[in-house]
């Protein structure tokens, strides 16, 4: 059996960034596999801009950020299998492929780095009753199908859900042609981020209305009308406000969830708020030298992040490292996740990222110890639920081993 | 004009079944399917279980047919390598005295059936299946319920039937009959005709409109929609029996089951509707399966979580709840099969041949030889994924499409779509393929092969794009290609 240094599996961003970090000289023996025809992951469909504000101080689009990447890969000695398919990986760290050029194979790795990303959650994830018709699509898909292939998944389209991919599809469709009627969204803000909200619906007149959601698909062989409702702050229908909408496409934009199934059985720990695994600041799991960066490890909002911690992973998975300690982060009150869960001692500073459960103008940030000292406080103004945001932890503030976030609700209410 | 022997219409698992057991003879037979492909109605969307009869009344067609039917259809599945369960049993739970009474009473009749059957304690109940509501008191256990792949066993024999002969006819939905004196001479379809020694008429929910073309009749198909809730992998051992609970007035017995492939199906509901097109789900019965059945039974599994699907199955029962099998009563070579419905699935080669011998009786076909080159067995079929290594290598060096993985969920490569593609039934809608190979099966539901799969169709078969359809006309995907899309599809 083939051994590896480094066998990374998902060559989107994530992967991408940790191959050309692991890989620091020609002896290295690194292995990205790719399922795709082609690097890049998800970018490739994202032909819109706004990526790279951070990570290269200039904006572009999903195609040109991943094709830098791209370059650096092909610069390096790395190993890339296209058109691959890991179909197993074991504790032992051996990992069983599909692919045409090289069949079924299994190899060995010192360490591994999942980056496989993510998927949207269906029709289904929410239990939408109705016909099961032709003409429902994820956002993604129809993002496929319009930007890869070349094809219009639809003429009059409804969007259920505010995330940003929804958001962006709204946007893609109208210039297509396309009569996008409106989005709706379940909760009482929206899910993506402002600038697209401005960008992609606003600037072309599309209607967004919060706490409603289709309760219903009608269609005899493909979408006919979605019924509507609106819902009320226990997000349960209120009847009198049902109302159908003829369309014969719905796009759901309803949320990401980490694609963990081929590492399920390796019994990592997981976090059931992110629904990844429970990672250190390293981008490591529970079990030594196996990593998840990029969205199998939680979902993001910027592919900026992503290349940052798939550095990260990279030049860790490489290193030897004798028994590390840790302090754990947990969260609770009003806040919805935070990343990473376990800090490895004696590293001097740490980035951690958090949600909050909804938007804030004014209100306070906690660390708290499980003593109940305050390791960390910061007071913040306008803190929208829709991004991600994080603050730096430096080591000589913790005290303690089990750290605890949370918020405190608006200070301007109480 | 080709004239067959025999004409069926209908490809669910009642005409699949009919078309298998004809093709054993030297016949001319055919067979007319509205539909992309075989099993697109109840045979589809079912429970996927076998019994013998528990709890079929005593004196129907419906006891009749499943009696004995269990050997038959075993020795078929075997021959054509259809998944199945053998014996995994049932247990149906009771939660009070009341249920406990009626459990033994239902032990009793399934022994006075020659059935096996047995009560158990809570505490055997629960070391069966920790999982189990630990609030049951007892429960009833019979071995001898299984659970298959319905439309596996479909294809199955519907390409068995293929191998010997038998023409099969897609999207092609019967309108008319014309007849002549006592005969029906021809039916028609939007697009053609067929003529027929004999015809059978197995077009299940629509059984009732196609036996209306030939005569008057007096029995009416009612849809009895079934709704189910399809739970992840993950949840597939929940538990290894199928699981059940008794009806409540509001509802029939509802079943928990492990499915053939690994899945956790829960359901269904028993509602008797009026529209023969509503294959719908309903908040309202969803959110009753899984207060009556899924969460009384099996406290641990959620409404959503894990829930890949929901979907709705309309059985084609007649209103009075037993099998419509005969002659029709004005034309001598017309053979109606209707309000096939539980244990239909486990009665279907019992029926066939009772069916065959309706169609002897005719006389309309005079010889009835067995086939010289009778093709008794479907050639095996592995799954890549399943192969050892070496097997699969052997195969990807001679077809590099075999180690191309498309369905991500189900692990299915681009040559298994491909030879499905170009099998003997030709899947080339999505939900043929979908059915064929499991393809948009999964946690994903399609969301990643969707797109890819109908490319592989357009490349394969030259259909244009647009055209591929999840399955009847109207239910194309595409609209159109984009202002930028690449043209050199068309």
């Amino acid at each position: 059996m083939t051994n590896y240094d480094i066998v990374i599996i998902g060559g989107g961003p994530a992967g991408m960034a940790s191959a050309i970090s692991a890989c620091k000289n020609k002896d290295s023996k690194i292995l990205l596999i790719e399922r795709d025809q082609r690097l890049g992951g998800i970018l490739n469909q994202c032909i819109h801009n706004g990526f790279g504000l951070q990570y290269f101080k200039e904006e572009l689009t999903g195609p040109s950020y991943a094709q830098r990447f791209i370059e650096l890969v092909k610069e390096k000695n790395i190993e890339v299998l296209l058109n691959t398919m890991v179909i197993d990986v074991s504790k032992e760290k051996i990992v069983t492929y599909l692919s045409p050029e090289k069949g079924m194979k299994s190899i060995t790795a010192k360490a591994i780095i999942f980056s496989m990303g993510c998927r949207e959650r269906t029709r289904e994830a929410l239990t939408i009753p109705g016909d099961r018709v032709a003409g429902i699509y994820t956002a993604g898909t129809a993002q496929y199908l319009l930007n890869i292939e070349g094809y219009m998944p639809g003429k009059e389209v409804v969007i259920l859900g505010s995330g940003d991919i929804g958001l962006i599809m709204a946007r893609r469709l109208t210039l297509e042609g396309a009569k996008v009627k409106a989005v709706f969204e379940i909760m009482d803000h929206p899910g993506g981020l402002r600038r697209n909200i401005v960008q992609c619906l606003e600037d072309y007149d599309i209607p967004l209305f919060l706490s409603h959601t289709v309760i219903k698909i009608i269609g005899k062989n493909r979408v006919e009308a979605v019924e509507v409702a609106e819902v009320d702050a226990n997000k349960q229908i209120i009847e009198s406000t049902k109302k159908i909408y003829s369309c014969d496409t719905l796009l759901l934009s309803v949320g990401l969830l980490p694609e963990i199934e081929l590492f399920s059985k390796l019994n990592i720990e997981m976090d059931s708020c992110t629904k990844g695994p429970i990672i250190n600041n390293f981008m490591e799991t529970t079990l030594p030298k196996i990593y998840a960066c990029g969205n199998v490890a939680y979902v993001h909002d910027l592919v900026d992040i992503v290349s940052f911690e798939g550095k990260i992973a990279g030049e860790d998975a490489l290193k030897t490292y004798g028994s590390r300690d840790y302090y754990t982060v947990n969260s609770s009150k009003n806040i919805t996740m935070v990343i990473p869960q376990r800090l490895v001692k004696n590293e001097y500073t740490y980035t951690i990222r958090y949600r909050v459960n909804k938007d804030y103008r004014k209100t306070r940030l906690i660390l708290k110890n499980e003593r109940g000292e305050v390791v960390y406080r910061a007071n913040l103004n306008n803190l929208s639920s829709a991004e991600m945001h994080s603050f730096v932890l430096l080591e000589n503030k913790i005290s303690g081993n089990k750290l605890n976030l949370e918020l405190e609700e608006n200070l301007d209410e109480k | 004009m080709k004239k067959y022997d025999v004409l069926i219409i209908g490809a669910g698992i009642i005409g699949c079944s009919l078309a298998y057991e004809l093709a054993k003879y030297d016949l001319e037979i055919a067979v007319l399917e509205k539909t992309s492909y075989v099993a697109s109605g109840a045979t589809k969307a079912n429970s996927a279980m076998l019994h013998e009869g528990l709890s079929t009344k005593p004196g129907t067609l419906r006891a009749k047919f499943v009696k004995n039917s269990r050997k038959l259809l075993t020795e078929v599945m075997d021959k054509l390598h259809v998944p199945y369960k053998e014996g995994i049993g049932l247990i149906t739970v009771a939660f009070n005295e009341q249920e406990l009474e009626l459990l033994k009473k239902q032990r009793d009749d399934a022994l006075e059936n020659g059935l096996d059957a047995r009560i158990l304690s809570k505490e055997e109940t629960l070391k069966l299946e920790p999982n189990i509501n630990s609030g049951i008191i007892g429960a009833f256990y019979s071995k001898s319920v299984s659970v298959i792949g319905p439309y596996e066993l479909c294809i199955a024999l519907a390409e068995n039937a293929s191998y010997n002969k038998t023409d099969f006819y897609f999207n092609e939905e019967v309108i008319s009959v014309e007849k002549y004196q006592n005969r029906v001479i021809k039916v028609k379809t939007k697009q053609n005709e067929y003529q027929a020694k004999i015809y059978i008429n197995a077009a299940g929910l629509y059984s009732d409109t196609v036996a209306s073309f030939v005569e008057d009749i007096d029995f009416r198909i009612q849809p009895r929609k079934g709704e189910y809730f399809l739970y992840d992998k993950k949840y597939g051992s929940t538990v290894s029996h199928v699981i059940s609970v008794l009806g409540n007035g509001k509802s029939k017995g509802m079943i928990v089951l492990p499915t053939i492939h690994g899945n956790l199906l829960a359901g269904s509901s028993a509602v008797s509707i009026d529209d023969k097109e509503d294959k719908g789900t309903t908040k309202e019965t969803l959110d009753m399966i899984y207060q009556e059945a899924i969460s009384k039974m099996i406290p641990s599994l959620s409404r959503t979580e894990g829930v890949i699907t929901c979907f709705a199955g309309l059985r084609a029962s007649e209103v009075n709840e037993d099998y419509i099998i005969g002659k029709a009563k004005t034309v001598k070579n017309f053979i109606n099969v209707a309000g096939i419905q539980s244990p239909g699935l486990s009665s279907c080669i019992a029926i066939a041949r009772y069916v065959i011998e309706l169609c002897k009786q005719t006389q309309e076909v005079e010889l009835w030889n067995i086939k010289n080159n009778y093709i008794a067995e479907n050639p095996p079929y592995k799954r890549i994924v399943e192969l050892n290594e070496d097997e699969a290598n052997d195969l990807i060096r001679k077809n590099a499409d075999y180690g191309e993985i498309i369905c991500r969920c189900e692990l299915v490569t681009k040559g298994e779509i491909i030879d499905a593609i170009h099998s003997i039934i030709p899947a080339t809608s999505i939900d043929a393929i979908k059915r064929k190979l499991r393809c948009g099966m999964g946690r994903c539901q399609g969301g990643f092969c969707l797109e890819r799969i109908i490319k592989i169709i357009h490349e394969e078969t030259g259909i244009d794009m647009v055209e591929i359809r999840k399955d009847c006309v109207g239910s194309n995907y595409l609209i159109k290609p984009s202002k930028g899309g690449d043209k050199s599809h068309d």
